[in-house]
This record gives structure tokens, sequence and C-alpha cells, in this order.
């Protein structure tokens, strides 16, 4: 849950990378962590298999300085892709702030993408979280392949609810800033309507 | 004896711990101090420069310091199984410790398989310690003989985890202790934040920046780390990794920018807020001293803005009223009050009725003619009547 924390001055916010396996969720991360100065960022914790698969999640946390007075973080996870690892997706989604759903533009991935999105939704709601209630932002990853379908072909397949969606190849960078920028444009918003709310809105009293 | 010469100064004090590496130390310690007594075999594993071949030979030297008449023999697979296939055996067999370290490199003859298996297992029947160490785990070195590997995994199988940024710190600064050099602490903390999680390369990456340092004369700068390592962290898949913070740095900036105004938004966004902020503006710019509203402001209890920027504006026309009515009876200005603070608007009070008693206290209407002390409220009356008549005597 995203944390304004008035007393100590500190805004801290979980966004999950999620997607079906070998989309790029960690490559987002990785170049996410090469753009960072090196004063600015943790360090990227990966917990992979031995064929470099992520196995548990990654977590980068990243320290945006004092925005407005406010220590301002955004940690950043992925989840595992691979579809037995589900139990652990769960696990990650919990407390999330916002969500990128990387998806593999390449035509033979195009299941992979549906399943993994209607995953998301179910595990959400197994939060109590509809996803319509939370930011979510679509990354279109591998447009540097052949063979991939078009932008609006995919936003026909996996974004019916009309959110906002990014081309990326993140291999070479491409869209990966994009992307977080939307989302976290997206968290701050959503955290700027809980704070008109009454004195009992979601506010961390320290 | 010791059969190969080995570093002496690969120690157990000299292996930088982490929670990566700190099982696989003690398991290797434990080996060296009580050899044969438990995880034996030790099966040290990881991936190259983490550190496997350091602990292999802090064994050798721990265990020589403790037992100094005891055979202990450090040597590569291929050495052995050469020394073993050349009739050398005995030099293995006769061992109170036998480390053997690269063992991936065994191959896959069975011959070779079958003459380990056998050392081995006279070794471990004798309650002698073996120590292997390999850049995999047992399970994953390929057609090995079943025997052989039930001999690799029947003690213990430990591995060691790339090394931690406090970990690569720890390196770089006992690096730095041992040759004797210096550099900025955040120089170090640059290179200790790049993707570098082989020692050995961390270790050259320090030469590297050492080396410049010392060509160019001058403190190096941690913002030159990129450049200056660039080529080490390179990875073919990953080009940006190597790329100049120019860009890197302007991406991230542009991020934080855009970031920024939303955060503005967020937290400028609760109505109550900026009633104080408007109030704390205007005060302060009048020079009132606004403490009070910006603690309101930075606490984490939402506030009734409306009443307390109320509360604090009464407070300041009292402060108005109290200045002017001392200036017209003409006491000097308190240098220690300022008028300016609505926290003082008690002592102000006191002040005002101070001045007014000593004012009265030389005054004709002090007394009656009978000489009865009139209530001060009275007096108080009396004054007001006359000023509001214009006769301020």
């Amino acid at each position: 849950m995203s944390l304004v924390n008035y007393a100590t001055r500190e805004i801290t916010c979980k966004i999950v990378y999620y997607g079906p396996g070998r989309s790029g969720k960690t490559t987002n991360l990785q170049y996410i962590h090469s753009r960072v100065p090196w004063d600015r960022k943790g360090e990227m914790v990966s917990l992979a298999t031995e064929a470099d698969r992520t196995l548990f999640f990654d977590f980068l946390p990243i320290e945006l300085g004092k925005i407005s007075g406010f220590t301002t973080r955004f940690q950043l996870y992925t989840v595992p892709g691979q579809v037995y690892y589900n139990a652990t997706r769960k696990l990650v989604l919990q407390g999330a702030d916002g969500v990128v759903f990387v998806a593999d533009s390449q035509k033979s991935q195009l299941d992979s993408d549906i399943e993994s999105f209607r995953n998301l939704q179910q595990n959400l709601l197994e939060h109590g979280i509809d996803i319509r209630e939370i930011p979510v932002v679509i990354q279109y990853n591998k447009r540097d392949l052949p063979n991939v379908f078009s932008i609006d072909q995919l936003d026909e397949e996996l974004n019916f609810r009309n959110v906002p969606s990014y081309p990326a190849s993140a291999l070479l960078g491409e869209g990966v800033f994009d992307t977080l920028r939307s989302v976290a444009e997206g968290v701050l918003k959503r955290l700027a309507s809980k704070l008109e709310m009454p004195a009992d809105a979601e506010i961390s009293r320290g | 004896m010791v059969a190969v010469t080995i570093d002496p100064g690969l120690t157990f004090k000299s292996f930088v711990l982490g929670a990566e590496n700190r099982l696989a130390w003690e398991a290797a310690r434990t080996a060296a101090e009580s050899p044969g007594s438990a995880y034996n075999p030790l099966f040290i594993y990881s991936a190259t420069g983490l550190g496997k071949t350091h602990l292999l030979v802090a064994v050798a030297n721990r265990a020589k310091e403790l037992h100094p008449d005891a055979r202990i023999v450090y040597s590569p697979v291929e050495e052995l199984v050469r020394g073993l296939e050349g009739g050398a055996e005995s030099k293995y067999r006769d061992a109170e410790v036998l480390l053997i370290d690269d063992l991936q490199f065994l191959g896959h003859h069975s011959a070779s398989h079958q003459t380990l298996f056998h050392l081995l297992d006279y070794l471990l029947m004798a309650g002698k310690q073996v120590a292997l160490a390999c850049d995999r785990p047992p399970l994953e070195m390929g057609e090995l003989d079943d025997r052989l590997l039930s001999r690799f995994s029947g003690g213990l199988v430990v591995d060691i985890g790339r090394p931690v940024l406090e970990t690569r710190k720890a390196i770089l600064e006992l690096r730095l202790a041992a040759i004797g050099a210096k550099l900025r602490p955040e120089v170090i903390d640059a290179i200790a934040h790049l993707a570098i999680e082989n020692v050995r390369q961390l270790k050259g990456a320090l030469n590297r920046v050492l080396a410049a340092q010392r060509t160019e004369d001058r403190d190096i700068q941690a913002d030159e780390v990129d450049r200056l390592l660039a080529d080490v962290v390179a990875d073919p898949e990953l080009p940006w990794l190597a790329e100049g913070e120019g860009k890197a740095k302007g991406e991230f900036k542009d991020f934080l920018s855009d970031v920024s105004s939303a955060v503005e938004d967020a937290l400028g966004a609760p109505e109550w807020r900026e009633l104080l902020a408007r109030a704390i503006l205007k005060w302060e710019a009048e020079g009132y001293a606004t403490k009070r509203l910006e603690e309101h402001l930075d606490g984490d209890e939402i506030v009734d803005a409306e009443q307390v920027v109320a509360a604090y504006e009464r407070d300041i026309a009292a402060l108005r009223a109290i200045e002017g009515e001392l200036k017209r009876l003409g006491a000097p200005k308190p240098s220690a009050i300022s008028f300016r603070d609505t926290e003082r608007v008690g002592e102000l009070r006191e002040l005002l009725e101070r001045v007014r008693r000593e004012q009265l206290a030389v005054d004709d209407y002090f007394l009656d003619s009978e000489k009865v002390v009139w209530d001060w409220p009275v007096i108080e009356e009396q004054l007001i009547e006359g000023w509001d008549d214009g006769d301020q005597g």
C-alpha cells in the first residue's frame, strides 16, 4: 500500500512488473537500474534459477530524493512469469500500488499474454482488489523482433480496459522509462485522490 | 607437509564475509580445525571468481598452523588425476587433509572417475578430511559415476553466492588497505554499485581506477567511475550497461522531474493543507512567526484549517492592538518580546497591564478624596471615558 508518512515525511510506492515468463520484466528493471545514479539506488536483488529465469522475484529500490519535503521511494518488483509460480506471484502482488503488465508482442506468445493477464486479474481479486481500482499500464515489449502483432491488434486482445499502453524494446532500453513514468504518475494521482478523503483516509500515522 | 606451494595470504581472516558465503566459510573453518570430524567431504561450489580456491587454501593454511606435522595436500583435479595415473597414489593416500580444486575439469573418462572414487573411499573410510571445489553442484556435473556422485554429496554441499553490495564494498576496502592505496569513499561506493559480481573482476576494476588516479595525478571522482570501467561491465546482450553516464543521467533526470511534479500535485491536493500553506505565506510575508501553523501543516493529523487559521489571526489582531496601545501610552518598546509572535500574546497582555498600573500609580485619580484605593476596573473605565472625551491629560 502506498505510504505517505507525514511524521517522517516519506512516500513509498510499490510497483510490480507482471507478465508471462520471458516477456522482459527483469530486463526492464535491469535497464532502470543502469540509468539510476549509484547514490539513488539500492542493490538490485534477483533470485534466479540456474537457467537465469526469475525464480522468486527481482527487487529494485530507487530513492527519488526529497520532493516537496518528502523523501520519496519507489520499490520495483517483478514476479516469476512461469505458470507454476503462482503462489509467489500472488505474494509479490500483495500491497502493490501499481502494476506494469509486460506483454510479449510476438505472435507466438499471445496465448501466454492473455493467460497471464487473466492470472493478474484473478490474483488481484484474491487480494480484494478490482483491477479497475489500481493503476495498470501495459507494455508491449520486444517490438524489435519480427513476427510481432501490431499495437492495435494487441490492444484489441489485451487492453479491453483501455489502460495506458506503451511499445517497448526493453533489451534496447526503448519505452522502459515511458512505462515507468506512466505507472508512477498513475500511482501518485491515486494517492492525491486518497489524500482528499477525510480523516479516516489511508494515511499512515507514523 | 603441504605438497604444493600455496599462497599463505589466503586465510580465513582475509576472506571477506557476507551472508552469501558465511555458511561455506564456517564449514571450511570447521574442516580445517577439526579435520574429518564433520562435513566430510565438504563440497563447495560457486560461479568463478567468488572465493572457492581462497577457502580451500585457507583450509590448508589453518590446518597447517594447527597441525604442523600433518600431511596436507592441495591439488587441482587435473594434476591429481595425472598423479594417480602416474603411480603417485601414495602422495594422496597419505594425506590427512586432501583439498581438490576445479573439480569441473575432471572430464568424462570412467578410468579417472574410478581412480578418484577409490581414493576418496579410502580417505573417507580412514577419517581423513576431504574438501572439494567446483563451479557447479554435484548433480549438474554431467555423466558421473553414481558411486562418485554419492561420495561427493555424502558430506556437506554448500555454495558461495554472488557478493552483495556490502560485501563488494568490504572487498574493495580490504584490498585498498592491503596495498596501502586510497580512494574517496564515494568512489569506492560507485565501484561497488557496478554490476561486477566476480571478485577477481572487482579487484581488476579497482586496479584500473587506481591506475587512472596515479596516471592523472589527481583524485578520481565518483562520476568518472562509469566511464573508466565501461568495458568491465559490458554485456553483449545488454549494451546500455556500458553506456556513458550522460544518457543515463538525462533519462533519469527527465523521469525524476516528471515524478516530482506528480508528487507535488499529489501532496498539494488537500484543501486544508492549501489553506494552511496560504496563511503561512501571507503572514510570513508580513513578518509574523508562523511556526504554529507550520506544525499543523507538517503534522500527521488532519486539522480544521479554517478554525486554526481563524484562531491564529485573532491572536495577530490582539498583537496589533496591544502594540498600538503600548505606543499610545508612550511605553518603551520591549526588547525581549516580539510583536510578531502570536505565542507571546499572553506576555504582551501582562506587559500592557503593568504599564497601565505604573502610569496610574502617579496619577491623581489613583486615590479618591477619602484616600480609598479604587478598583482597577473602575480606574480603567474612567481612563477610557477620558480618552473617549479627548481628555488624555
